[in-house]
């Protein structure tokens, strides 16, 4: 794996074609850290993410890896550092899934696509980190979503980037499996010592899996930190709109949101 | 984390095999409909060498290559079958892949070149060229291909806010390439009656005039950009997963698509500056090769083994359907074509 390289997001206006989003925005995603982006709905907190994967090119200010600009970085240097998966990936008709993970590999592969040792490696690693050794030649469209969602991850690490990023991983997944992609990102994490960007809905899942966390509403940073100190009732009433009160998680102690 | 891995298995009918460090994952059962089709070509492009009102055995036809016999067999080998049996496999190839690489890029089994009107837009180049010229239009490739990359170009800039991936592109496709098909009809009225008759026949998709004149420049070229599309159809592959996927490895998904798509453009432009627009092969072989290939995504060999039986066949059938009375090839793949969208249209409507 490449070395980690710093993260930063430096004074940036970002949007789309006719509208701004974020406006002279300013953060880090920390090197071994899983930062949760949070935010009601419309905050600009995938905006944020597509910005720092390089997939928006912010108007003003930079989106910075290692100090250079992530948009003057060659597309395959900037791939082997960082992956990210987005939103609604699409599974060709027909893909087993060895082969789906395999594509993970493109930018390590030369022209000639050949298969080395180095991507068996690889493939095979990020098959057995997410459960799915077993699953080579099973069709992709055949598995059930928890699975599915594995195998979108395996892609991302056979990409062997140290930097994951990911948009609403858990949108699709019933609780138990959202619970079980939240644990493999925590032992990536801490095993093998991905840095991981998750933006995710659930405040809940972002204080008790996250070890980092940036708060967002209007295009804007509100707070950001370490969800122990960030996440307080008076933040959510701010951001949220929502009156509730900040427990402790009767398991792990993090904070716990619940609404009034 | 090495020790205790278990080595990555494809499934059935994906082999890999190593030469050392570097290994390849082929799809067995693609390479099986690859050979058969090689196969089934060659016995093609030998009966279309061989049969016909003047019936030439195999061992003259062989006399004729070493050069042993040059009289009359070795003008009607050498001159009329060889040419036409060539150009029918090299330019069903190229059909088939641009047909597999647009229905890929458009995410649509109607994103064809023929379909959307890249063939009748060449084709237009190529009556303009005519009246241009007066009549002595010296190679009509530069024609066909502006006329191509115009029609593409139109289609672009007219869907460019809906996306290449709809329903809206296919149908402004279809809509561009009827008004082509008037208008090319409205030149070949215009045009003086002896250019006229020539470009009507054409204008039906024939492989009856191809000489080698045209196809010293027409099967290089059509080579050089299939070897292209070799290489771009990595980042095909890439593009499979979705834009900001292919992104995030490494790709430039809207440089990658122009790319594709330029190649799949011209691909056709070629092929129809020298036979007509030669219609419905696009469409219709990539998916045929796709089933057979058990492939995932389009398998871009197989599209072209399935393209270039498939116009050999067509042309076959063309000129023995009815004795003594060949038919431009253009006729079949018309017929095949349209009863293969007949197919696909009643069944998407029941889904």
């Amino acid at each position: 794996m490449e070395k980690h390289e710093r993260l930063t997001v430096e004074n940036a206006t970002i949007g789309y074609e006719h509208r701004i989003v974020c406006r002279n925005l300013t953060t880090e995603i920390p090197a071994n850290s899983i930062t949760m982006i949070v935010g009601p709905n419309a905050c600009g907190k995938s905006t944020l993410l597509r910005a720092v994967s390089g997939l928006i090119k912010p108007s003003a200010g930079a989106v910075k890896l290692g100090g250079q600009s992530v948009h003057t970085l060659r597309p395959r240097d900037r791939a082997k550092s960082m992956s990210l998966l987005p939103q609604t990936p699409v599974a060709p008709a027909g893909i087993r899934v060895a082969e789906l993970v395999a594509r993970g590999r493109y930018p390590h592969q030369g022209l000639l696509r050949t298969w080395t040792a180095a991507d068996e490696v690889a493939v095979a690693e990020a098959m057995s980190m997410t459960d799915i050794a077993d699953l080579g030649g099973t069709l992709v469209e055949e598995l059930s979503g928890g699975q599915r969602q594995r195998v979108w991850i395996a892609l991302s690490l056979a990409q062997q980037a140290p930097i994951m990023l990911l948009d609403e991983p858990t949108t699709y997944l019933d609780i138990s499996h959202q619970i079980d992609l939240l644990n493999l990102c925590q032992r990536l994490n801490r095993e093998f010592g991905y840095t991981i960007c998750v933006v995710l809905h659930d405040l809940n899942h972002a204080c008790r899996w996250g070890t980092h966390m940036i708060v967002m509403s209007e295009g804007q940073i509100k707070a950001e930190g370490n969800p122990a100190t960030v996440m307080t009732a008076a933040l959510v009433e701010d951001v949220f709109g929502m009156d509730a009160v900040v427990v402790e998680d009767p398991v792990v102690g993090t904070p716990m949101v619940v609404p009034r | 984390m090495a020790h205790n891995l278990l080595p990555v298995t494809f499934g059935d009918s994906r082999r890999v095999i190593r030469g050392g460090d570097f290994s390849i994952v082929v799809n067995t059962r693609a390479l099986r409909v690859v050979i058969a089709g090689l196969l089934l070509a060659a016995s093609l492009f030998t009966l279309e060498i061989t049969t016909g009102i003047y019936h030439i055995p195999l061992r003259s036809v062989l006399d004729v290559l070493t050069g042993a016999e040059t009289g009359f067999p070795a003008t009607v080998i050498l001159d009329w079958r060889l040419p036409r049996a060539l150009a029918a496999l090299t330019f069903g190839a190229a059909l088939g892949v641009s047909g597999a690489v647009l229905q890929s890029v458009t995410r649509n089994d109607l994103g064809s070149p023929d379909l959307l009107g890249f063939d009748t837009g060449a084709f237009t180049g190529v009556l303009i060229g005519i009246i241009l010229s007066n009549g002595a239009l010296g190679s009509p490739a530069p024609y066909a291909i502006i006329g191509g990359f115009s029609t593409a170009l139109v289609l672009y800039l007219l869907t460019i806010r809906r996306g290449l991936q709809g329903p809206t592109f296919i149908l402004v496709g279809v809509a561009i390439s009827a008004m082509l098909v008037a208008a090319n009809s409205y030149l070949m009225l215009r045009m003086p009656q002896r250019y006229a008759i020539r470009a009507t026949i054409w204008g039906q998709g024939t492989l009856e005039q191809v000489r080698w004149s045209s196809l010293v420049w027409a099967i290089p070229l059509i080579l050089v950009l299939l070897v292209t599309m070799g290489f771009l159809s990595r980042s095909l592959r890439q593009l499979e997963l979705g834009d900001d996927l292919a992104h995030g490895l490494g790709t430039r998904p809207s440089v990658a698509r122009i790319a594709l798509m330029s190649v799949s453009v011209a691909l056709p432009a070629v092929v129809t500056s020298v036979t007509g627009p030669l219609t419905f092969i696009a469409l219709v072989t990539p998916r045929i090769a796709q089933r057979l290939a058990r492939s995932s995504g389009v398998d871009l060999l197989a599209s072209a083994m399935a393209g270039a039986v498939m116009l050999i066949a067509a042309d076959f059938l063309a000129m023995r359907m009815i004795p003594d009375k060949p038919l431009p090839v253009g006729v079949v793949t018309v017929v095949i074509g349209g009863a293969y969208l007949l197919v696909l249209l009643v069944r998407s409507a029941r889904t």
